[in-house]
């Protein structure tokens, strides 16, 4: 395919103004050591649209560009303000990416738990045996072999769904540029990876107000070692219970239940500073008109972390029966998450920022 | 506010103005800055600068190579033509490695060399973010002294010096008239670029033409007000750092995104198709920093710059798309000038270009024209390719050299030679001092910044 992919067909001034834009910026360069977005626009000679997508998904929304900028709106005529064009872009590339399914994520998470937890529910009722005799155990509420296989039905369609975002955005920025020999490693290198879990461009970043701070490195921090904690705990319990053959529940001082309550605290002290940071971010000026945080996941990830937590520690001191409530919902607000990820830009930003920074450590790191 | 007190009234709240405050306020003055821009247009010409020029060692901040003072001062005679020997030159010299001292310790960061500026690698070292970041770090710094007082929206109109002493000044501050008492007054309020009136006495119509590329807030009042208060004064009215750049400019503070480099890799054309100059006479800065004067003495004060597809893509493009034809004729009609004019000095020029092995634009490669008037110096390639490019030109105003006479501790002097009492000056208000004209890159921040401190020193022991 050639030319450019022109998935702004209806935004086309929108798109122009944004090649404007950076076409100034690149003849300036003043900002070329903040973040790797400047070394990659000062590459090339001139700006296309599919350079502007690409630009706009490395952009961390530092916001330093914006107040080193001499041309920024309501000072110069130029009106020069990356961050908001680099934002606006970010969330169409989003919707494009997931093929842009009508109606708005409060929507969509609402028919997928009136999907998921009616036969969450069905299952409660039908496999009703919780109150038979013998130890807790977690396949009383949902038994183990469609528990398993939900899991992984849910799993193939999350994975499918972000491989085919992946590819799109690939075709996106790739389209027309680098003659051919940009097919370079899909799969992100050693050094972005490195990269990625030091949070490298993480630092001082103008958010929530207009001075800098490590807010934001704080909360994501917290969230992204959260989740892989929650995760790490899922799979030891699974490891423990069903290939060792340990059985559950687990003592408070095995690696299960340290890496769940641990990531479980990240993950509910991260969400609710990110919603605070979100929530506060709203009164700092000129960066108002859009917002990318995706507060429904957030919301998500809270719901999951908290009935985790709470399921582990019912399991110590409540009745059986709050137990398994926790862990009802716990299901509930994992599955609801699996189905909505695809569509969530906190999601999606895992692989198009790590497509992005791979591109950028190819193109900068010898 | 309060209208008297203070020890010391700073005029102006670009760099060397900032340096002055920080400096006084460090030192307990009651610091109070008159800053005619609305806060946020504050910050003068500083926030189109990008660097500063220092002599150092290798190993000095990052810098792999050396920059001795004597290379440092030597490229300063070479760009002012042997004027500038002064003490104070080599002050500068000597002490500005400083200024960039002085700045880190006040929280200003340094990047690379930006892309496309490698010559100046050796040389400059480059603000994070330019000057208007570096103005911002200032101004936190200065909001943390209670005894330091920020006034937007504050246009000096009046001088009142009597014995050379400074008495107090007129202000108009948000739109009303306010006379403020100081006991020093330090001047870093810019030179007069933006002041089309003072400009038309040295150029006369041909100021119309002009684009000012930096701010539009220096109508050099205060510089002025001195002169009429038996200041004496250094440079021309007509000094100044003046560019070839994109016509097609604002008029004002379209700053370092104006300029046009693609000169060197063809020809210049003035309105009747003609050259009129070495286009490779030097490299960057020096062939670029005299173009504008020279686009300023054409007819209409408007060239064009002309090369063909070899050259696309060798330059940091300009803000502005270049003009694009298959032809120099049509090439012509889309820019207004003669097709056969303009065929014609193409063909001469073409016919006059050596049979080079290759050019090199990172250096003066000495593939230079024959027989032809004026000469190419260097880089004398055939413009044979098409598409044919043209950006067209204007003379681009970045300051002016025009300023008041300073004595070493940067104090405003008198037309016999004695200094103001209570009087200081500090930036492009008194640049004229080392540099009359040419220019080299970054030297202004390292002028600005040195005698800011200097001044703010001076003024408040």
């Amino acid at each position: 395919m050639s030319g450019e992919f022109n998935i702004f067909s209806d935004k086309d001034k929108f798109m122009e103004d944004a090649v404007r834009q950076f076409t100034i910026c690149n003849s300036c360069r003043y900002c070329e050591g903040y973040c790797p977005v400047w070394p990659e626009v000062h590459s090339g000679n001139i700006v296309t649209r599919n350079d502007v997508l690409y630009y706009s998904n490395l952009c961390y929304d530092h916001r330093d560009c914006y107040y080193a900028c001499p041309y920024v709106p309501g000072t110069h005529e130029f009106n020069i303000n990356i961050p908001e064009v680099t934002r606006k872009i970010r969330r169409e590339t989003y919707e494009e990416l997931t093929y842009n399914v009508s109606g708005s994520p409060l929507k969509k998470t609402a028919i997928s738990l009136a999907l998921v937890v009616p036969v969450i529910l069905g299952w409660f009722f039908a496999f009703n045996n919780i109150y038979s005799p013998g130890p807790v155990s977690f396949y009383k509420l949902v038994p183990k072999y469609p528990l398993i296989a939900v899991s992984s039905l849910l799993s193939v369609y999350l994975v499918s769904m972000l491989a085919v975002a992946g590819i799109r955005y690939r075709k996106l920025i790739l389209n027309g540029l680098d003659n051919g020999n940009a097919t370079a490693a899909v799969l992100p290198g050693v050094t972005t990876l490195l990269g990625v879990l030091a949070h490298k461009w993480f630092r001082n970043i103008h958010y929530p107000g207009g001075k800098e701070s490590n807010i934001r490195l704080g909360f994501h921090l917290m969230i992204f070692y959260g989740f892989l904690m929650a995760l790490l705990s899922t799979t030891l319990g699974f490891i423990y219970e069903d290939l060792l053959g340990i059985p559950s529940p687990f003592p408070f001082y095995s690696p299960v239940v340290i890496a769940g309550i641990t990531g479980g605290s990240m993950l509910t002290v991260g969400s609710l500073l990110g919603l605070a940071a979100r929530l506060s971010s709203r009164r700092t000026q000129g960066f108002m008109t859009v917002e990318s945080f995706d507060f429904l996941l957030i919301l998500e990830f809270l719901v999951v972390a908290l009935t985790g937590l709470l399921t582990l520690l019912f399991r110590y001191t409540a009745g059986t029966e709050y137990v398994y409530l926790a862990l009802l919902i716990h299901y509930s607000a994992i599955y609801t998450m699996y189905i909505t990820a695809p569509f969530s830009t906190n999601i999606l930003h895992v692989v198009v920022r790590l497509m992005s920074l791979n591109r950028f450590d190819n193109h900068n790191i010898p | 506010m309060e209208t008297s007190g203070y020890d010391i009234v700073v005029v102006g709240a670009g760099n060397a103005a900032l340096c002055s405050a920080i400096t006084a306020s460090e030192m307990g003055k009651k610091v109070l800055v008159l800053e005619k821009a609305p806060e946020n247009q504050r910050g003068g010409n500083s926030k189109f600068t990008r660097n500063f020029r220092i002599a150092h060692e290798k190993g000095w901040n990052g810098f792999t190579q050396e920059y001795s003072g004597d290379e440092f001062l030597s490229d300063i005679r070479k760009v002012t033509s042997g004027i500038s020997s002064s003490e104070m030159t080599r002050y500068v010299v000597d002490n500005s490695g400083e200024a960039v001292n002085w700045a880190s310790a006040h929280g200003t960061k340094w990047q690379k060399a930006l892309r496309s500026t490698l010559h100046l690698d050796r040389t400059n070292l480059f603000i994070l973010g330019g000057g208007k970041a570096l103005l911002n770090t200032y101004f936190r710094y200065l909001g943390k002294f209670r005894n330091c007082r920020i006034v937007y929206d504050s246009e000096l109109i009046k001088m009142n010096v009597e014995n050379n002493t400074f008495q107090s000044l007129t202000a108009s501050i948000q739109g009303h008239n306010v006379e403020i008492k100081g006991d020093a007054v330090i001047l870093g309020s810019g030179g007069f670029e933006s002041n089309l009136n003072i400009l038309r006495e040295a150029w006369g119509d041909a100021t119309d033409n002009f684009i000012i590329r930096g701010t539009s807030q220096n109508t050099g009042v205060p510089l002025m007000e001195m002169i009429r208060h038996g200041a004496a004064s250094v440079g021309e009215k007509n000094d100044g750092h003046m560019v070839g750049v994109d016509a097609r400019s604002p008029k004002y503070e379209g700053g370092i995104v104006t300029r046009v480099d693609s000169v060197i890799f063809g020809i210049v054309v003035n309105k009747f198709a003609k050259r009129f100059f070495d286009e490779g006479y030097d490299i960057w800065p020096k062939r670029y920093a005299i173009s504008g004067k020279l686009i300023a003495r054409q007819p209409d004060q408007i060239a064009f710059s002309i090369f063909d597809s070899k050259s696309w893509g060798m330059f940091i493009p300009p803000l502005y798309p270049p003009i694009v034809e298959n032809s120099i004729e049509t090439l012509a009609d889309r820019i207004g000038l003669n097709p056969d004019e303009l065929r014609k000095t193409v063909t001469e020029y073409n016919a006059a270009c050596p049979e080079a092995p290759g050019f090199d634009f990172s250096g003066l490669d000495g593939h230079g024209t024959g027989n032809i008037e004026p000469a190419k110096s260097n880089w004398a390639r055939r413009i044979d390719t098409p598409p044919f490019y043209a950006y067209p030109l204007r003379p681009g105003l970045t300051f002016t050299y025009f300023g008041l006479k300073v004595d070493s501790q940067s104090r405003v002097t008198d037309v016999s030679g004695n200094p103001f009492n209570n009087i200081w000056a500090a930036g492009e208000i008194m640049a004229g001092n080392i540099l009359n004209n040419g220019y080299l890159g970054g030297l202004g921040m390292t002028i600005g910044t040195l005698f800011g401190i200097t001044a703010g020193k001076e003024a408040s022991s």
